[in-house]
């Protein structure tokens, strides 16, 4: 057995189990947000004529921004959580109380301003006409991006359970890793859309 | 023992699945019954199904098509998948492995909660005002947008299923891989093991784009999106009210990406329990055992390519359809080579004709005639004849029936002992065996013929207005009374279950095995083992032990 430094001691087999099982999970969750994307690309691909709702509304000014800021808060969140890993790396045993406001509840001020600004974005769409049924362009936008903002809603909901639960100690390296390698799952699906929808 | 011990939770699992598969015969009970004698009244259909399903006892088409759909989908997703992984696996890896038990105990139990509300929503979904799905199994667009609600409830349940099955297959792959005793290299893992955790990767890879299609098909259906449906759809001659732009295919690729794959993860763990089954029976060791893995681990990779087969009649083009039809061909190199091998494994052996034997053995015939009827569909020019009729359903349902569950018959009987630390009734297998294996031939078999002579396999009446059907149609009786007797033999199994698990006579280990899960007492203590085991050698060892 080898405990690191915290409250919870564990062996390195679950280490090892955990670091497999976060893997995997990773990998379906790839596939997940692939198949979606590739539904996409079919259906962009088989189209003539393809609508791109946001450049026809009023709100249409707002979709760059959008697209700039949420992409930064994915990335803040992902070096935040990335730092917490660094901090377990290096023996930090415990984090003051601004330390964990910063590192902990990082992801959940994210997912509570991108799920916000996706509904925003979202309403404004469709009051403008222009929601999911008005056409495929627009029901892939929403799907896609949608979907996004489901996962950053759980990622925020597990750091801040993670947070409540360890508050004091240090969370089991495991679950840092996790978190870590979730957000930039998120981030880099997130950069896959905003290519494919936005540049391309 | 609690419910996180890897056996009860596989125990649990086992026994819910056995009743899916249960609901599931019943279902097709049904519909054989519809089949053999078309718009006749069934006795009590009424009284069960309402003046809504069955007035005056006769079945409506829209229910049997829900029977066909939901029989397809019970059978596949909440019972035989189950029960070959959350019961077989969760049940033997960690013992076979050596292991204490499961590595996310918790995760494991959520997948089962998950399981069956899935399942208990999708078959809660017949008391729906629209019924259940009726659009089969395979939930074909645009027809399973405009079905009814229950649709959506299978969609939901389909979602639910594969988190399910990530959960789980994230908890087997996570065990084998950090939880193996000592000297337990991947080399001398069992080939149960490796068939299980093939299985588990095909579903945490394959499943999420059903799952993605499921999304799909959830917002075409709830918000009114145009996924799956083509510009300018008229049914019943009335243009359908959507913005169109989608497309029906898409569907079809991301389900068979998990539904082709789906057979496998039917197949392989009936392949590891064969195995398992036949080494111990004949007192060999498993021939060409690194042969074997590689073909099991190529079978599960070389199936993520093949999906297409399954759309040879979409007029993919000839690119791509000559790329498919390629990929299906060798595709039955690697299931050649297990089949080959287990065969070869016999050679020499001192069989022993026990139940679980002759249903191993009865298995590779079985499979073999599945998997030899599946070329033909493979290749565009035959598909396109063979395509829509009964000949599909027989093959598949050799694969399926006679294939697998025939191996999981093998399994219950060869594992019993451990459960449970008695035999189970060998007079009384044998009558389940030999009924099992004639009726199951006598319903499947008459389905190549009824294929080949043109039968559609999609109609309520079983093509009766169809001057071409008209001599195949005298074989669905002899089917139905089949698959009516079938029934009455497991009845027999059931029987030999109860029984046994408490008069039977005490065993350790009858069959002198010399895997690791036979290492331990019989049912096995909490954590498995007193002594953390220690592997040395292959699992199979039976030369020496017979020496």
């Amino acid at each position: 057995m080898t405990a690191h430094t915290g409250a919870t001691a564990v062996s390195d087999r679950d280490l090892r189990a955990a670091d497999v099982g976060t893997w995997l999970f990773l990998a379906s969750l790839v596939m997940f947000y692939g198949a979606l994307f590739s539904g996409y690309v079919l259906l962009r691909a088989g189209s003539t004529t393809w609508d791109t709702p946001w450049l026809t509304v009023t709100a249409s000014w707002r979709i760059f921004p959008f697209a700039l800021s949420q992409t930064i808060w994915l990335a803040g969140v992902g070096a935040g959580v990335g730092a917490s890993v660094w901090r377990w790396r290096v023996g930090y045993p415990r984090g003051s109380g601004p330390q964990r406001a910063i590192f902990w509840w990082l992801p959940v001020l994210a997912a509570v301003t991108f799920t916000a600004d996706w509904v925003n974005l979202a309403w404004t769409l469709a009051a403008a006409g222009r929601g999911p049924a008005s056409g495929v362009g627009a029901a892939s936008w929403f799907v896609l991006t949608g979907a996004v903002a489901v996962g950053v809603m759980a990622g925020g909901l597990v750091a801040a359970g993670t947070a409540w639960r360890y508050r004091g100690a240090t969370p089991p390296p495991h679950r840092l890793r996790l978190l870590q390698r979730y957000w930039m799952v998120l981030l880099a699906f997130w950069l896959t859309i905003v290519v494919g929808f936005y540049l391309v | 023992m609690r419910i996180t011990d890897h056996k009860r939770l596989a125990l649990v699992y086992g026994v819910t699945a056995g009743a899916f598969l249960l609901v599931g015969f019943l279902l097709m009970l049904l519909l054989r019954w519809q089949l053999a004698w078309p718009g006749q009244p069934i006795p009590i259909a009424t009284a069960i199904f309402g003046e809504r399903n069955a007035p005056a006892g006769i079945l409506l088409p829209e229910f049997y098509y829900q029977l066909v759909a939901m029989h397809g989908s019970v059978m596949i997703f909440l019972a035989v998948v189950p029960l070959a992984t959350g019961g077989f696996g969760g049940y033997l890896v960690p013992l076979q492995i050596g292991a204490r038990g499961l590595a996310f105990p918790r995760l494991s139990v959520a997948g089962y909660l998950v399981y069956l509300t899935a399942g208990l929503l999708m078959i809660g979904s017949f008391a729906l005002p629209g019924g259940a799905a009726n659009s089969g199994w395979t939930s074909y667009p645009p027809l399973s947008i405009i079905a009814s609600s229950g649709q959506t409830v299978w969609l939901v349940g389909v979602f639910l299923l594969g988190i399910s099955s990530m959960l789980g297959a994230v908890t087997l792959v996570a065990t084998v891989v950090a939880h193996r005793a000592r000297g337990m290299t991947l080399m001398r893992l069992p080939f149960f093991v490796w068939s299980q955790v093939v299985t588990a990767l095909l579903l945490l890879l394959a499943f999420p784009a059903l799952q993605a299609a499921a999304v799909f098909q959830l917002m075409d259906r709830v918000v009114g999106t145009s996924f799956f449906l083509p510009t300018g759809l008229a049914v019943s001659n009335t243009p359908l009210a959507v913005s169109g732009g989608g497309n029906p295919l898409l569907w079809q690729h991301l389900f068979w990406f998990l539904a082709h794959p789906e057979v496998y993860v039917l197949v392989l763990p009936a392949m590891g329990i064969v195995a398992e089954v036949i080494t111990a029976h004949a007192r060999r060791s498993l021939w060409r055992y690194g042969l074997m893995v590689g073909a099991v681990v190529g079978l599960g990779a070389w199936s993520m390519v093949v999906w297409a087969h399954h759309m040879l009649l979409t007029g993919m083009g000839t690119t791509l359809s000559s790329f498919f039809q390629v990929t299906t061909m060798a595709v039955s190199v690697p299931s050649v080579i297990l089949i080959t091998a287990l065969v070869v494994t016999l050679w020499g052996g001192a069989i022993r004709y026990t139940t679980a034997m002759c249903f191993a053995l009865a298995f590779l015939p079985m499979f073999g005639l599945g998997g030899v009827t599946g070329l033909p569909l493979g290749l565009a020019p035959t598909n396109l004849i063979l395509h829509d009729t009964y000949y599909v359903v027989g093959h598949f349902h050799y694969l399926v029936a006679p294939g697998s569950l025939f191996a999981l018959f093998a399994g219950v009987y060869h594992w019993f002992p451990k459960l449970t630390g008695r035999r189970m009734n060998e007079t009384l297998g044998l009558v389940h065996f030999v009924g099992s294996f004639v009726l199951m031939n006598a319903i499947f078999l008459p389905m190549f013929l009824m294929g080949l002579m043109g039968v559609n396999r999609r109609m309520y009446d079983g093509g009766l207005q169809y001057e071409l059907a008209q001599s195949a149609l005298r074989w669905n009786p002899y089917m139905t009374w089949s698959a009516v007797a079938l029934g009455a033999f497991q009845l027999v199994f059931l029987w030999n279950l109860h029984w046994s698990a408490r008069r039977g006579e005490p065993a350790e280990n009858p069959w002198r095995a010399t895997t690791l899960e036979w290492t331990t007492s019989s049912p096995p203590p909490p954590g498995n083992f007193a002594e953390p085991p220690l592997v040395t050698g292959s699992p199979y060892r039976y030369e020496e032990t017979e020496a």
